[in-house]
């Protein structure tokens, strides 16, 4: 074992350290940037990014793996097949191979937040920690790839190296935490399924999209919802991945720098908005000193006035019902989401006066 | 199914000489009756002479769903657009529980007895 690893060592070279210095650089830029709002222990930063760059492990063992399988019985290389079948198809079979490679890093970097979720449930008790912890694990995938990548362009000299390491500190590890976030962040509403599924039931609402998955999967509305969400997050990030390495592979990088600040706009809007930020409590710790059926009216009301867009009024009695039952998540949602769609709305009324004439806009409430 | 009934009453102070009326509830609020029970104080609102005052006696009402409570509120706006006044009586302690939770205690005025109602309105 000793001797192994001794041999390991020895064929350590200044390339692979200069590599892994030069990998470790835009993950600890990028870590930075985007982990500044974030509380967490450093330590479990540290490890949930270490547990990333593990991930190529077993994308490169299911190719070693194939490799050794296809060497023994060249008749099962259904690759080969493939490719060849689609031979005369302009850009076929690199695009295939694009998709593929997006769908399976997507799926490796979902397993870290879901194996730290299984473990540690309490880590996940807001919907943005999940999505930390996904651009960390996406984070440490970039870090191990970066390596092999750097590695490759050092053998074909200086310019090449200087080229993809500012093409992919900038760009692709960017777009890898980017793409994680984007799953990170239905897992973690999926993870708060309960919270979200109560809160549709008092608004009386049930998507056709819901309905749908629930008759799929034969399971009852809180589960639903959340196969549906880790579906479409890990769908989402798969998409964007396979969209993104697509466009890079035909040369677009313009698009796929779009596809990049799209997704950074819309995960810094979701993570900056209340819901997001929303600690669940997911015990009851208080109890509430309302009765049951009372405290069903007033959720009742709640969701009634919130479809209605009385959303200072829904805030005010979220305030008031928190008081009197701390541990009600369900109207803590509620209060986060009509904060949310408040702020929107005046954003809406900001810049549509910009090319309107003033309106004299005022929200009138009575409670 | 609940059942409710509505009595109006009219009031005349002998001390001010204003008018107002007393809506008298009893049983349960819910789903089935609730909208009934609105269109017709909607109507009694809105024949009144403006500046008029409303008691709500809600002494033997046992149970309001939801939707009412979001009627009390819009009751409370249509009458203090029409310049009047409205004032609440005799809650039992559960829908008490409800109006001050939702707020509404905190902007109608709560009165133990009707005599106290009367000289609030």
């Amino acid at each position: 074992m000793f001797a192994s690893i001794a041999e390991l060592i020895s064929t350590i070279t200044w390339q692979h350290l200069l590599a892994v210095f030069l990998a470790a650089c835009p993950a600890l830029v990028w870590g930075t940037v985007l982990m500044a709002r974030n509380t967490r222990q450093k330590g479990l930063l540290v490890l949930i990014f270490l547990l990333g760059t593990l991930t190529v492990v077993p994308i490169l063992g299911i190719q070693m793996v194939y490799f050794a399988l296809i060497e023994k019985f060249p008749d099962a290389d259904f690759v080969y097949t493939v490719k060849n079948f689609l031979s005369n198809v302009p850009y076929a079979w690199i695009l295939l191979l694009y998709v593929y490679v997006g769908i399976t890093e997507e799926v490796v970097k979902f397993l870290i937040v879901r194996y730290v979720d299984l473990t540690r449930p309490d880590l996940i008790s807001t919907v943005n920690d999940s999505v930390y912890f996904a651009i960390l694990a996406g984070l440490g995938f970039a870090f191990s790839e970066n390596i092999f990548y750097f590695l490759k362009a050092m053998r074909e000299g200086f310019a090449a190296l200087f080229s993809t390491f500012v093409v992919r500190s900038v760009f692709t590890v960017c777009a890898h935490a980017m793409f994680s976030g984007i799953f990170g962040y239905f897992y973690g509403v999926s993870k708060f399924s309960r919270e979200f599924t109560l809160m549709s039931e008092w608004r009386g609402r049930e998507s056709s999209l819901m309905r749908f998955w629930r008759n799929l999967f034969q399971e009852n509305q809180i589960v639903a919802f959340r196969y549906a969400h880790v579906l479409f997050g890990l769908a989402a990030a798969m998409g964007t991945h396979a969209l993104f390495n697509v466009y890079l592979e035909l040369n677009k990088v313009l698009s796929a720098m779009i596809v990049v600040v799209l997704l950074f706009i819309v995960l810094t809007y979701l993570m900056r908005s209340r819901a997001g930020r929303l600690e669940f409590i997911l015990a009851d710790r208080h109890g509430s000193t309302m009765k049951p059926e009372d405290e069903a009216v007033v959720m009742e009301l709640i969701g009634m006035w919130f479809n209605e867009g009385r959303y200072q009024e829904v805030i005010n009695v979220c305030k008031n019902l928190i008081r009197r039952d701390p541990d009600n998540d369900v109207a803590k949602l509620f209060l986060a989401k009509a904060i949310d769609k408040k702020k929107g709305r005046q954003l809406f009324r900001s810049i549509k006066s910009l090319f309107a004439e003033d309106e004299g806009i005022d929200e009138k409430t009575v409670v | 199914m609940a059942d409710v009934q509505l009595t109006v009453s009219d009031l005349i102070s002998t001390t001010t000489g204003k008018s107002s009326k007393i809506f008298t509830l009893v049983g349960q609020i819910d789903e089935s009756n609730v909208m009934p029970l609105v269109e017709k104080i909607y109507a009694v609102i809105k024949e009144a002479t403006p500046g008029m005052g409303y008691i709500f006696d809600l002494e033997n009402l046992l149970y309001m769903n939801s939707k009412s409570v979001g009627y009390m509120t819009d009751f409370y706006n249509q009458i203090k657009t029409r310049g009047g006044n409205m004032v609440l009586t005799k809650l039992q302690p559960n829908i008490n529980d409800i109006l001050s939770v939702i707020g509404l205690t905190r902007i109608i005025p709560v009165a133990q007895t009707l005599e106290e109602a009367k000289n609030l309105v």
